[in-house]
Parts: C-alpha cells; structure tokens; sequence
C-alpha cells in the first residue's frame, strides 16, 4: 500500500533520513518509533507529501506519488498540535476537506453536515459541533483533528505524535481508542511516536529509527524480545550490558561459560551482552553457574522489586525480581547473592549479533511483567469492538 | 493529476506548497513595496530634496537664520523639561501598574493611553481654557503677570501632556512580564525601595527604557498641533522647529522650511536606527534586557 | 478575650495588599497627582466649560453647518483612508512577514517612520509632492486629479499616518501563525486560494479590526500633517481640528469647546472599541 523506496532527505548539512525503504501493507498500523532527530516525523511528511525527499521514490497504492504535492495525495494528516480551525464551529472543521471540494464534486450542503454529525458520532463527541475549539480540551481536539481528517475519506492516515501534548490517563484511554478505530474501519495507518510503550501496545508492526535510519522492522513481539542491534534493545527498555568473550558457540561472561548451541556461526570475538532486568535470575549465592553479587539498593514496587546489585568484574547492574523470590531469598541491602543471565543477545565488535543465550529458569517463580502486547485483530470478537465503541464518551 | 511542485520558493521564506503561486508572490511584493515607496519612502526623501533645493549654501544659511536657531533652542529646551519629567512619571506609573494589583488599576492604564486618543489640538485647547486669558485662572495669572499660554511654559506643559505615556507604555509590558521575582528576592536580601528599583528593576528593562526614552524625545520635539495652540507664534520666542517650520513655508520660504524639517527628520531617522539596535539587541537577550545581562 | 481588630479604611477599599514590594503608596501618589495636574483637571476644564453653556448654545456651536461639513471630511476622510490603509496594510505585513528578497529589512524598518517623524514635516513633504508641481502631483494634474489643497490631499496625509498601525498590529499575528493549520488546510485538498482566503484571513480579523480602528482614530485627529496639504477652506476641506484652531484665535472658547467635545466623545467612543477590539485580539491570539 505504501511503498519507501531508498528515500533519502538532508535538511541544510543535516541529513535527517538516509537511504530508507520500508513497505506497509494496506489496513496495517504501523509505528514509526525512535528518539527526537531519528527522522521519523521527516518521514511521515514525505509520505504525506508535505516534504520532498531529496533521493527515492514514494508510491502509494501502486502509485508513484513521488512528485504529488499533499493535495493530491489525498492522505489523513493528525498534526501534533492538531492545526484546527480556530475562528470555524467543529463541525465546520470537520466538513472542511468537503467545503473546499470543486463544484463538481461537492457533495451538497446537507450532506456535507450528515458526514460531518457521522463523523464527530464515530469519534464520541458528536454533542460538540456547535463549539469552538477555544472550548474544548485537549483530548476532544484530538479527536476534532481525527474526524476531520477521516471526512475526506482518506486511504490513508497519518498521525504525527498523536497524543504527545496530552496527559497520561488521557493518553491512556485514546491509545487504546485509536486501536479499536483503526480495526473499524479497515484504514492503513502510520503514526509517530518516540513512547516505546505505545508503539507496542497500538500498533501491528513497529518500526525502530534512528539517527535517519531504520534499525528494525517487525511486530512488537520481535522488537522486544529479539531486538536486533544495540539500540534497539536501549531503546526499548532498560538493559544491562556485560563485556563478554565468545568463542566457538559459547559466551564467557564473568568467568562463568554459557552454551549457544543454536548460532550458527563460528566465532572468536569480544563482544557486548545484553540482558534486560527481568532476565537476571536472582539465586542463593554459590549456585552452580551464577556469579556472585551484592546488593546495593532495593526499590520495591508492589509485585516486583528492583535491585542495583554489584557483580564482580562486571560492574553495578539492575535486576528485576518478584517479591516472592526477594522474600524467601531474604533480601536486603548489602545481602550476597548470586546472578543468572536467563535470556543474553550478544552484539560482536563489528556491531553483528553474536550468539544468544535463552534457558528455563530452574524455579516456578512467576514471570516477570512484560510490557502490554497489542491486542489487535488477532482474535477480538467483533461485538466487543462494537461494545466499547458505542460505550464510554470522552 | 499531479502539480509540479517547485523546488526553489523564490522570494518565499517558505516551502513551495505553503505559498501562493510564484505570480502571486511577484505582485504582492510589488504592490507592497509600491505602497510603502510612495506613502514613506517618497515624503522622507522629498524634504531633504526640497532642503537642498538651492545648494547646500542656502541649506546652512537657512539654518543659521536667528529664527531658526532660536527655534532650536526652544525645541531643546522643550525636550529636555519634558523628556525628565515623563521619565519620572513613567517610572512611578509603570511601578505602581505592573508590580501591583489594586482597584482602579485599570482606570490608571486607560488614563495613560488617553493623549492617543485625543487630537494634538484638543491637547492644546484644554491647557488654553485653564491657563488662557479667558480661561479659569486667566485672571489670576494677570494679577500676577504670569504667562503661561502664548509662552514658553504653555509650550512646556502641552509637550508633556502628548508625550507622557511614551515611557510608560514601553515600561508596563515589560515589567508585567519580568513579574516580582527579582524584586522580592532582593528585599529578602535586605535592600530598600530606591536600591531595588535602582539596581534590579531599572536594569532589567534597561533596553526598553531607553527605547520609550527615544520616542518621547522624539515626539517631544516634533509635537506640532498641541504646540501651535499654545504657542502664539511670537517670532523667535515661542516657536518650536516644526512651528518655525510652519512659518518659513507660509512666507513661501520654502528652502527655510524644509532645512528645519530636515532636522526634525534627522532625528526620526536616528530614533529609527536606534529602534532596529535596540530591537536586534533585544532579539538576543529575550527578556533579561540590558545591563550586565 | 481579646476583639478583633476594626478594619481601617484602607481594608474596607482593598488597598492594604496590592502587593509586596515596597514603595507603592508613594509610586500610586505620585501618579495619580501627576495624572490629575496634567491630565484630569485640565480636561475637566473643558468639560465645565461645556457645561456652563446651554443646551441650545452648545447645539448651535457644535453643529453649525461649518462644523458638520468639517465632521464630514474628519470622520469621512478617515473612513476611506484607514480603508485603504487595511488593505494595503495586509499586503504589506504579508509581504514583510512571508517573503524574502535583499533590502526587505530596510523596507521593514521604514514602516516606523510615521510614527517617530513630526507631523509638520510630513504634512510639509506630502504638500511639496502632491502640489500641481510637485513629483507626483504633476503626474496627476493632466489627468484632472487635483490633489493638493482638496480634500483628496486630506484622504492621503490620513493613509499616511495610519498605515503603520495595520502593520505593526497584523505583522506579529501574521508571523505567530500556526504552519500546522496551513497545513492542516493543505492536506484536506484546499488550494492555496481556498486557505488564504478561508484560513488565513479570518483568523487576521481582529488584528486588522484593531489596527484599523487606531488608524482611524488617528486620523481624525490629526493635524500637522493635514492641514498643510487641506485647502483648509470653510466648508469645503477644512478638518475639525484646525475649525478648533479657528475658533480659538478668534477667541471664541465657547465654540471651540463645544467642537471639541464632540470630537473627544468620538475619540473616547473609539477608545473603548480599541480597548475591546485589543482584549479579543488578545484571546484569539494566542493557542
């Protein structure tokens, strides 16, 4: 549906997107996910049509739409401010994309209103069409925004930071708002976010940039349980990093040696393991295979406690544990313990992933938290969707 | 069907699909600049054209005539009475409205922006009903022989009367914006009022002050309908340069009128240049102006 | 048991704590008596002396047939030029704020020029120009278009004076416009007609409503650079404010008082629109 070609795009000497090609597939709600500068609100506007891109091609629906102003396009554009239009009612917002059409193609004055009222029904505010966006919140103006982009009918819709200036429980409930609406109505959807929770909770695939450039496409799942260099594991949550050694398809960490039978390479390297919080099996100190820590600081947070913890020759590293497993071990600050990496991505010196390393863990501790994973059309009946749409206002 | 989008926005500060069509552009520039050349442009340059009609031999004689010095020096002294005195002023009414909330706050602020409402010659009038010869206390100021319209003290009170809300209207702003913070923090640090006004206050608004300073001065000198009411247009006594000015081109002393009007612009010229360093100055240093920044 | 203390005078009107910082009684004295010696009293002066005249004496003077003709030309004149002066102060904001070309800082900086240079010197510049020989007026006069000396000379001294606060007013709202709703109008189709035309002008109406009202003002009251390119004959192209003059040298205060109450009511009237016109501007300036 939408295809990047090896767009590239400098601004003055800044290069703010470089050699980028990703292809979205039509109905798809797709992420565009990284830190401010990575390019992701560059691109999303070559893809409206609002920038250039210096270098590539843009085609949409099979369309080369490289040299299309936005007009033409015919996208839905959700602006980080929303853009509404202050002097005009918000049903006169909304009907706007339909007032301005030629003559010809203009559907008439009452039909025009119809959409519109259709519209504000479907964004759950259909009572304030007689307002002023002056007088409405913030939230409310998102939703002005939505449906006035959604009037023209576009094909596709794209959302710059959608809910950047809104508060967190705001944030909260259109996250999962907007998820329903897209599954509604079918709509191929880009948006932007630089919320690593977001993108996972919303969308069906995440697209990880930086710098100008993509550092991983694939669903949630994938982005966070196998991310693919460095950043990408940074970014998406906090990790620990240990030098390592590799040799054959075993990684040394720590003096203690840990199998990767599955790498299929063969290689003699120092190397950057990676290890989220959760993925450190906290055992009694002294347990076969575990290296030896201490305890320096323990924050408990209801179900879950985290630990800085020292580890010899490694450095201090955090832990996250379930307050089961902290209570029988008994742990305090300045208590020894012992560490074991369950779940390791190592990175070679050549910035390549090396081996991994994925074991059980030995006891029946409850899992640790995971981020939400997008629920999506994977099996949501229809009738609930209908259900929540019809239910709370804003 | 798609447009061809244009790469180079010429004359456009901004991207080709957020301007008007290059045709657009051309004629709303020209018209623009039609505009401002024939209502600005051309008077400004037209009296120093007129000035220098006959040489720049008749320019400094004309200058140098006794009317006209005796004009400037009334000018200056105007200025240099009036200017002090609504410095004074601005800064007690800008204190007073900007580092306070009190009933009646309002009144003061619509107060102070009353001389723009009123016509220069109005301005005048009311000052010629107090202090003429019919006037309220026309009498007795005969019984004492004061003169105060048709005399240079008239010309004195009507300047100040048009120029005092100059400073005040370029301080309130500002100091509403700087808020008391920093006044209140150096009376925690033990300072008294003219400390805190002398050495915190008045610096941060350095750069406005001086601007509102400027356009009082300006006004000051150039003010022409208030003047001409009070003045009388005794010769080389009670006339400003612009009412000199008047004068010299009733006689159809043209070249004399315009060598006056040509100082007169001088200085609107320099209050201008002054104007775009202080606002450039400005531009760098937003709201912690001048001083030791 | 101890009673409480009475509230003295300063309590029951709100003064005790108009803030914190020191020196405002003496700041709100000095003001006030300031504002009294050189504003109040003397204003008041003329409206005692209004009063003192009867009713009929006051109609007579106020609207004699030589002063509702220089009304028409006061009011009417700056009704057609602060007209011209928003139209062509629009285009000059845009073309100052949007667009870009060497020398256009100059040309910004010029636009301040009427407001620091004497009134006399323009109106003795617009008369040298528009005069039968003068650079323009020459241009004109085989044309038929007499300039100088009538009330079409009124009309252009008063777009002069006028045309900077259109501009000084729309430039900053002109450049503080949100991009995202140009935008926003661009993505939904508009062309750039449709956006300037529905977007982007009605959004100005309260600067342009502003700025024409203070050129407006403005120009009725005006003089030194009126009076010098007016025909200033009865009746005809003569300005109140120099009927003020008149009437003064002719030691007539009565008339000249009863004129100019009718022009400070006008300007007073003026005065509040502004300050309500600014209060909206205000509003929906901001986001």
């Amino acid at each position: 549906m939408i295809g990047i070609e090896h767009v590239s795009k400098t601004f003055g000497r800044f290069p703010a997107i470089n050699d980028v090609s990703l292809d979205i597939a039509e109905g798809e709600l797709v992420a565009l996910l990284g830190p401010s500068g990575s390019g992701k609100t560059t691109l999303l506007r070559i893809i409206a049509g609002l920038e250039h891109a210096d270098q590539g091609r843009i085609v949409l629906d099979g369309v080369d739409a490289t040299n299309m102003g936005a007009r033409e396009r015919h996208v839905g554009f959700v602006f980080q401010h929303y853009g509404l239009f202050r002097h005009m009612t918000v049903l006169a917002n909304v009907s706007f994309g339909l007032d301005i059409r030629p003559r010809r193609s203009r559907p008439s004055r009452a039909d025009r209103t119809k959409r519109a009222r259709e519209l504000l029904d479907l964004v759950q505010i259909g009572n304030l069409g007689d307002r002023y966006p002056s007088q409405l919140s913030g939230g409310q103006r998102q939703r002005v925004a939505l449906a006035r982009a959604l009037a023209i009918e576009p094909r596709i819709l794209l959302l710059d930071e959608p809910f950047g200036a809104l508060d967190a429980k705001v944030r909260k409930e259109l996250r999962r708002w907007l998820r329903e609406l897209h599954d509604t109505l079918k709509i191929t959807g880009v948006f932007v976010t630089h919320d690593q929770e977001e993108a996972l909770e919303v969308a069906d695939r995440v697209v990880v940039m930086n710098q100008g450039a993509i550092e991983q496409v694939g669903t949630p799942t994938e982005v966070y349980d196998a991310p693919g260099t460095p950043f990408v594991f940074e970014f998406m949550g906090h990790v620990n990093s240990l030098p390592c050694t590799v040799h054959n398809r075993e990684i040394t960490v720590g003096g203690i040696r840990f199998a990767a039978p599955e790498y299929q390479e063969v290689e003699d390297d120092f190397a950057v393991a990676f290890v989220r919080p959760h993925a450190l099996e906290v055992v009694a100190p002294g347990t076969d295979g575990s290296l030896a820590a201490t305890v320096l600081h323990e924050l408990v947070l209801g179900p879950t406690v985290r630990l800085d913890i020292r580890v010899e020759k490694l450095g201090v590293l955090e832990a996250e544990i379930s307050r089961i497993v902290h209570d029988e071990l008994r742990i305090k600050r300045g208590s020894r313990i012992g560490i074991i990496p369950r779940h390791m991505q190592t990175f070679l010196s050549g910035g390549n992933a090396g081996p991994s390393v994925r074991m059980e863990e030995r006891r029946d501790a409850p899992p640790p938290t995971p981020p939400q994973m997008p629920k999506g059309r994977t099996g949501r009946p229809l009738s609930e969707i209908m259900r929540r749409l019809s239910g709370r206002r804003d | 069907m798609a447009t061809r989008i244009e790469r180079l926005p010429l004359l456009s500060a901004r991207p080709a699909e957020l301007s008007e069509p290059l045709w657009a552009r051309v004629v709303v520039t020209a018209l623009a600049i039609v505009v401002l050349t024939l209502v600005i442009l051309v008077p400004l340059v037209s009296v120093f054209s007129e000035a220098l009609a006959k040489g720049i031999g008749a320019y400094l004689e004309a200058l140098g005539d006794p009317d006209s010095l005796a004009a400037m020096r009334l000018t200056a002294l105007t200025a240099s009475i009036a200017v002090p005195i609504n410095l004074a002023f601005g800064i007690a009414a800008s204190w007073t409205i900007a580092k306070f909330r009190f009933p009646g706050r309002s009144v003061l602020v619509s107060l102070i922006d009353l001389p723009f409402a009123v016509s220069p010659v109005i301005s005048g009038l009311i000052y010629v009903l107090m202090f003429g010869a019919q006037g309220w206390l026309g009498p007795l100021l005969a019984e004492y022989d004061i003169k105060i319209i048709f005399a240079v003290p008239g010309i004195i009170l009507a300047t100040i009367f048009v120029t005092f809300p100059f400073i005040a209207r370029e301080l309130i702003p500002i100091m509403e914006a700087q808020g008391t913070s920093d006044e209140e923090a150096a009376m925690m640090l033990g300072a008294g009022f003219w400390q805190v006004l002398f050495r915190v206050t008045m610096p941060n608004v350095g750069l406005s002050l001086l601007y509102g300073v400027l356009l009082c001065n300006a006004r000051a000198m150039g003010e022409f309908g208030a003047v001409s009411v009070v003045s009388g247009h005794i010769r080389g006594l009670t006339n400003t340069m612009p009412l000199q000015a008047e004068i010299f081109y009733n006689e159809y002393n043209f070249v004399a009128a315009f060598s006056v009007a040509s100082l007169l612009a001088l200085l609107a010229l320099v209050t201008l240049v002054a104007k775009s360093v202080i606002e450039w100055r400005r531009k760098r240093a937003p709201s912690g102006e001048g001083g030791a920044g | 048991m101890t009673a409480l203390p009475r509230s003295t005078w300063r309590q029951r009107l709100g003064l005790v704590r108009p803030g914190v910082l020191p020196g405002f009684g003496p700041a709100l004295g000095f003001t006030v008596v300031y504002l009294s010696l050189i504003v109040l009293i003397p204003l008041s002066g003329l409206v005692l002396r209004t009063i003192g005249m009867s009713f009929d004496e006051f109609l007579a003077k106020a609207f004699s047939e030589r002063a509702l003709a220089a009304y028409r030309l006061s009011f009417g004149g700056a009704f057609i030029a602060a007209t011209f002066d928003a139209v062509a102060g629009v285009i000059v904001a845009w073309m100052l704020v949007r667009y870009r070309f060497p020398g256009k800082n100059v040309l910004d900086a010029i636009v301040d020029l009427p407001f620091a240079l004497p009134t006399a010197v323009a109106g003795l510049a617009l008369t040298a120009i528009y005069a039968p020989n003068g650079w323009i007026g020459s241009l004109l006069e085989p044309l038929g278009i007499k300039v100088a000396f009538t009330p079409l000379g009124v009309i252009v001294a008063m777009v002069l004076v006028g045309l900077p606060f259109v501009i000084r007013i729309v430039e900053p709202v002109l450049a503080d416009f949100d991009s995202e709703v140009e935008e926003a109008a661009y993505t939904l189709g508009a062309r750039r007609r449709q956006t300037v035309r529905r977007v982007i002008l009605p959004a100005l109406l309260p600067a342009i409503l502003t700025g024409y009202a203070l050129a407006f003002a403005r120009a009725v009251g005006e003089y030194g650079s009126v009076i010098f390119i007016a025909g200033n004959m009865p009746g005809v192209s003569e300005i109140a404010p120099l009927l003020i003059v008149i009437q003064l040298q002719q030691f007539n205060y009565e008339g000249a008082t009863a004129i100019a109450t009718v022009m400070l009511a006008a300007s007073l009237g003026l005065l509040l629109l502004i300050n309500t016109l600014q209060a909206w501007l205000r509003r929906t300036g901001g986001h």
